[in-house]
């Protein structure tokens, strides 16, 4: 009689091993109307058929890039190489986009990790943690003279990713079901979050708001997030303007979730 | 056939009776709020809103707030021989104590061994080395969660050589030794009979009717040698005469409908929820019978 143990290492190894094993699995019950081999095959079948659809459900437009052969492949590769760790299937796919950019022939091939973390934070943005949004009209009511002293706390679901390739036009054409344009190398930085109305947003970003942003991210008040907008060739007043035109867009966004004034 | 003996034309009233629910499903969310459909009560399944918050959370809470909640999970893995998730138990208790769920259920299955997931409801042996593994787990989670556990049969494709007991038997045991409850998935003990070749009756028959807190009803899909627990499809005829025969022997319980794919529009599953009332109308009118232990 085997143990407890050695029957549930029995069935997992059966459902595992994608080949037929028939000889070892003389644990199951034989009888009715199945062999042995059919009804482990059962539960084989549904791991992967389980995990492949999670992995086209959370990257549907990586999916339609690579096609039905292709993603099959790469999506029975990733199963056996990054077995699921975690008791939900929304974090299955967390690991795909550096399986894609640590393996061949994908790594090859950078707008597919571009592809796939895109996706993958697009849906961190989609169930990341609450929390309030600042408005225009809270912040336009802070004196100019505490601009100095404040602190602007970045809402949660908030990422920048670098991205290498123009993977984001790609993904637009393939959500479009339009044809997507060739590859190019772009690297741009995108900001990706969810919005006071729980639909997530994303757009790039300039070198200076990238810059300020990744400052408040980092919890630097705003006197010490400015240097990138003290250009030379622009008037104070200029330099002000376009630091206020990006802070209205980040509020607009729903980028910014609370402001601190540091005494 | 199990012996069983009519009583009363009237059946007896079950204070835990929630009614007639649904599986709360993303597509459905907007409509449930816009539309106020005649649901007696939803279940959510616990791992879709072990998140930490945007949409999963906004509807959970709106939707929390007009109609009463159960919680069922799918990957508790109560069998596995892995050391319990005390990470996952304390999301689940997180969540449940968010949800206030007017009871908690998950499967009695193993989902996984040695730190991998299968995301699967893997069959456990039914043997007396399971029953008390699974039993001190059972406890561990009730004290921790600070309330019973209510477990669900699932359906299976393999049996065990080495299984000593009969599933129900292996329920009755686990829920005496525990005080947890059982879940009972008429659709699944329906599949497993046929998959196993026994007669469900036979498992209605076995199972202590005191234990059953909770019924649920699901569709399948007939290979012809085999079935496969799909949920992807309306409810058989042949389950839902076997939901009949469980409510003249049981009586009144809360019954749920489970579909998880190929989801239709709300009205759709609102008709086929009407149509388990109409047969729980019509079977509870036909007076109930009780298990006889000889």
């Amino acid at each position: 009689m085997s143990s407890l143990s050695e029957l549930q290492h029995s069935l997992f190894n059966s459902i595992l091993n994608n080949e037929d094993c028939t000889g070892s699995l003389s644990w199951i019950a034989d009888k009715g109307t199945l062999s042995v081999s059919q009804r482990a095959s059962i539960y084989r079948s549904a791991y992967n058929i389980r995990l492949y659809e999670t992995l086209t459900n959370d990257f549907p437009q990586l999916f339609k890039y690579l096609g039905d052969a292709q993603f099959h492949k790469l999506a029975q590769y990733y199963i056996v190489q990054q077995p699921s760790q975690h008791p939900s299937l929304r974090y299955f796919g967390d690991a795909l986009p550096g399986f894609l950019k640590a393996n061949s022939p994908y790594k090859d091939f950078s707008q597919l990790f571009d592809l796939a973390l895109f996706e993958r934070c697009l849906q961190t943005a989609f169930d990341a943690k609450e929390a309030p949004y600042l408005t225009i009209h809270n912040f336009d009511a802070i004196s100019t003279q505490q601009w100095p002293k404040m602190c602007l706390e970045v809402h949660p679901s908030v990422n920048l990713i670098q991205l290498t390739t123009n993977a984001v036009p790609i993904w637009m054409a393939l959500k479009e079901d339009k044809t997507p344009p060739d590859m190019i190398q772009q690297s741009t930085t995108w900001l990706i979050g969810r919005g006071s109305s729980r639909l997530t947003y994303f757009r790039s970003l300039t070198q200076e708001a990238e810059q300020l942003l990744k400052a408040l991210i980092n919890g630097q008040p705003l006197a010490s997030a400015l240097e990138p907008y003290l250009n030379n060739d622009l008037t104070q007043k200029q330099q002000l303007e376009k630091l206020h035109k990006d802070i209205d867009s980040f509020l607009q966004d729903g980028v910014i979730s609370c402001v601190e004034i540091k005494l | 056939m199990c012996p069983d003996v009519p009583t009363s034309a009237q059946p007896q009233p079950n204070p835990s009776m929630l009614g007639f629910g649904l599986g709360l499903r993303t597509p459905h969310f907007e409509q449930i709020l816009s539309d106020s459909p005649e649901v007696d009560f939803f279940e959510i399944v616990s791992e879709n809103f072990m998140v930490a918050g945007g949409k999963p959370h906004y509807y959970l809470n709106a939707i929390g707030e007009r109609y009463p909640l159960v919680m069922h999970g799918v990957s508790l893995s109560i069998g596995s021989v892995d050391p319990l998730n005390w990470e996952y138990l304390q999301q689940l208790r997180y969540l449940s104590n968010k949800v206030q769920p007017a009871w908690l259920s998950d499967h009695l299955c193993f989902t996984g061994i040695a730190g991998v997931n299968s995301h699967d409801l893997l069959p456990l042996p039914y043997t007396e080395e399971a029953l008390a593994h699974v039993a001190n787990r059972v406890r561990q989670v009730q004290d921790y969660l600070q309330r019973p556990l209510v477990l669900e049969n699932v359906s299976t494709y393999l049996e065990y050589r080495d299984s000593s007991l009969r599933e129900w038997e292996f329920l009755n045991h686990l829920a005496n030794d525990t005080g947890c409850e059982i879940l009972l998935d008429i659709n699944n003990i329906y599949v497993s009979a046929r998959n196993h070749g026994f007669d469900p009756e036979d498992f209605l028959c076995g199972i202590e009717p005191h234990h059953i807190r909770q019924i649920h009803l699901a569709g399948h899909t007939d290979n012809g040698d085999h079935l496969i627990d799909t949920h992807d499809q309306p409810i058989a005829a042949a389950v839902f005469s076997l939901y009949a025969s469980a409510l003249r022997r049981f009586g009144p319980i809360s019954t749920l409908l489970e579909r998880d794919d190929n989801i239709p529009p709300l009205s759709e599953l609102i008709a086929e929820l009407n149509s388990i009332r109409l047969i729980a109308k019509q079977s509870l009118s036909q007076g109930r019978t009780h298990v006889v232990t000889f």
